[in-house]
């Protein structure tokens, strides 16, 4: 990487640390759960990286290394977004801004 | 062309991404945030299988599979379980970290190409990556009530932790800054890393675990 893509990355690492406070400073308090499952899917596009690693056949043990972590994240994303979802229909069925009973503490 | 096609892939998947966070500060916008999330990622794994480096698709599909079967059954969990869902994802994507840092590792010193920029980094995520992963699966363990709860504690328990994660950064710079081919160094540090992510969470009791 040479000294402009480097600062290049730098630049897109400082705003999009601003962007990432500014984004969630008003979650409202009923979607702290929602919110969390849903970072934790979000925060697995890592699954990009492993893709590369297990596509590139390197070797045996990084191609086997990649696949494990291509699985972990997958499933981080499956479950992430599934269950983000199911969080948030609740909110359908009652009314709008009722706490939900089975919020977990 | 193709450089093009998934670096726009890329782009239109961080655009989903905070358009997602931002739809998941109302309640009457949340749901489309998750869409755009699924939208963003989709997004993103479509760009990167496009990729010129990969030679061959049959790991990457068994690990989607894998990931998608495992995935959609720890969705389900009733909603009391979602701390312990939660803690347990945190482990997941912990141990893909430290896996992507480790084969980087390997594959950059096969090839001769480790630099000390490259090992910082790699040291730095392996470390955040391993101890996550064996402290989320104790958090895990706590909620889930199969580790004791209670905290365990002994003397000197702080020195003890900061001592492990001192051998690490120490061993992380020697990697890093004299001698990035001495893999044991490399070994060390994935366990020590492991071993301070259980050491850490041992002493907070099962009813702190939801905030840890």
């Amino acid at each position: 990487m040479d000294a402009l893509e480097l600062w290049s990355m730098l630049f897109v690492f400082m705003l999009a640390t601003f962007v990432g406070f500014q984004v969630i400073q008003n979650v409202s308090r009923l979607l702290h759960t929602p919110l969390m499952s849903l970072t934790n899917a979000i925060s697995a596009i890592a699954v990009v990286g492993s893709i590369l690693i297990a596509g590139e056949r390197s070797s045996d043990l990084t191609t086997m290394l990649g696949t494990i972590a291509v699985a972990a994240s997958m499933t981080n994303i499956v479950s992430g977004f599934l269950i983000t979802d199911r969080m948030l229909k609740m909110f359908r069925e009652k009314t709008p801004g009722a706490k939900q009973p089975e919020r977990p503490r | 062309m193709n450089v093009h096609l998934i670096q726009f892939s890329y782009f239109v998947a961080a655009v989903l991404f905070i358009l997602s966070l931002r739809w998941l500060n109302h309640p009457r916008t949340a749901r489309r945030g998750v869409a755009a999330g699924v939208a963003g990622m989709a997004a993103a794994i479509v760009g990167t299988l496009l990729a010129p480096e990969i030679v061959e698709y049959q790991w990457i599909v068994g690990g989607l599979v894998v990931g998608t079967v495992v995935g959609i059954p720890l969705s389900r969990v009733a909603l009391t379980a979602v701390p312990q869902r939660t803690a347990l994802s945190h482990a997941f994507g912990g141990l893909a970290a430290g896996l992507v840092g480790t084969a980087k590792y390997i594959m950059w010193l096969q090839h001769g190409e480790l630099t000390t920029f490259r090992v910082s980094a790699i040291v730095l995520e392996v470390i955040l990556g391993f101890l996550t992963f064996t402290g989320s699966l104790m958090a895990a363990g706590k909620l889930m009530e199969i580790v004791p709860t209670r905290p365990i504690t002994y003397r000197n328990q702080n020195l003890v932790n900061l001592l492990l994660l001192a051998v690490a950064v120490v061993a992380g710079i020697y990697l890093a800054a004299v001698n990035p081919g001495f893999w044991p160094a490399y070994v060390a540090i994935v366990v020590l890393s492991l071993a301070f992510g259980v050491l850490l969470i041992i002493p907070i009791g099962g009813a702190d675990m939801p905030t840890v």
